[in-house]
């Protein structure tokens, strides 16, 4: 089963939990960080995990995200992730 | 990393150079959804999902129903069951309504209902009110028995109206007075009801 963390603005929330729930509907497992997180919880470390724990990063693109900081920062770090797993490219002559 | 487009803005610059799934359009969602499934390994036709997963025209409207709504169509039952009630009260025989005195008067008991009803409206919002702590209650009370009072006035008034303005005579038996009763104070409390919830949100 595929596992994708959604990452988006809480203006969207709506379509968020529309897409979220017919993607759990196909049997897609899916990472809201409004849903997962609980009170307490280290944001920060909660969304690194979140990241690194799930097969995609769903970024949702809109007016509202692409001001947000939260957002960038998962952006980024889905990028890092992603660098780590394709690993050092190496070549033999 | 899939980036899913839901209005028209710019890609940041990570995912400027991936294909997205397009979720601008409303009326293209289901196509959008199948292609953000397949590289997450479902393969699904638009029309497939669609039929899925589209809600049922009853859960549409069950979506639709907003708190105002809900209240006012609660506040119109009330209306209409307190209408009927007072009307089975006063009408024991037939009617006949020959003039604009007699108009005004059936109306004013019609509107007896809706006059129950927004009792009822008020007594919900004073309890709402006085949870939150913010309203002056009293004059809340007040500012909605003189609104009924002018409803009530003018709703005699216009009822009235036509027996002054055309010289006719209208007989209603018992039944077809408790239906009017009925009709009048649903619509009535219905509407007043949420005219009064949006106004005071």
């Amino acid at each position: 089963m595929a596992k994708i963390f959604i990452s988006h603005s809480h203006k969207d929330r709506a379509f968020v939990h529309r897409l979220a729930r017919d993607l759990r509907h196909q049997k897609v497992e899916v990472w809201l960080d409004d849903s997962e997180l609980q009170v307490g919880d280290d944001f920060a470390k909660k969304l690194d995990e979140a990241v690194a724990a799930n097969d995609f990063l769903g970024v949702v693109v809109s007016t509202n995200s692409i001001t947000s900081e939260w957002v960038h920062r998962e952006l980024r770090l889905a990028l890092d992730d992603e660098a780590s797993r394709a690993g050092p490219k190496c070549c033999r002559s | 990393m899939l980036p899913i487009v839901i209005d028209s803005c710019e890609l940041p610059s990570p995912l400027s150079n991936k294909v997205y799934a397009d979720f601008t359009e409303a009326a293209d969602y289901y196509a959008a959804l199948s292609r953000l499934l397949r590289p997450l390994g479902v393969t699904r036709t638009a029309e497939e999902l669609e039929t899925d997963l589209a809600p049922s025209w009853l859960q549409r409207a069950a979506r639709g129903v907003t708190a105002p709504t809900l209240a006012s169509v609660a506040i119109a039952v009330a209306g209409a069951f307190f209408s009927a009630v007072g009307m089975k009260v006063f009408a024991k025989m037939p009617v006949a309504i020959t003039g604009p005195a007699d108009g005004a008067v059936f109306l004013f008991l019609s509107s007896l209902g809706p006059g129950l009803g927004f009792v009822v409206l008020l007594m919900v919002m004073l309890f709402r009110e006085a949870e939150a702590g913010t309203t002056d209650q009293g004059s809340m009370f007040t500012c909605g028995v003189i609104m009924f009072g002018l409803f009530a006035a003018v709703l005699g008034f216009v009822a009235g109206l036509p027996f002054f303005l055309f010289d006719f005579t209208l007989t209603l038996d018992v039944r077809t007075q408790l239906v009017v009763a009925a009709v009048f104070g649903g619509v009535v409390s219905g509407v007043g009801g949420w005219v009064v919830i949006k106004n005071w949100q």
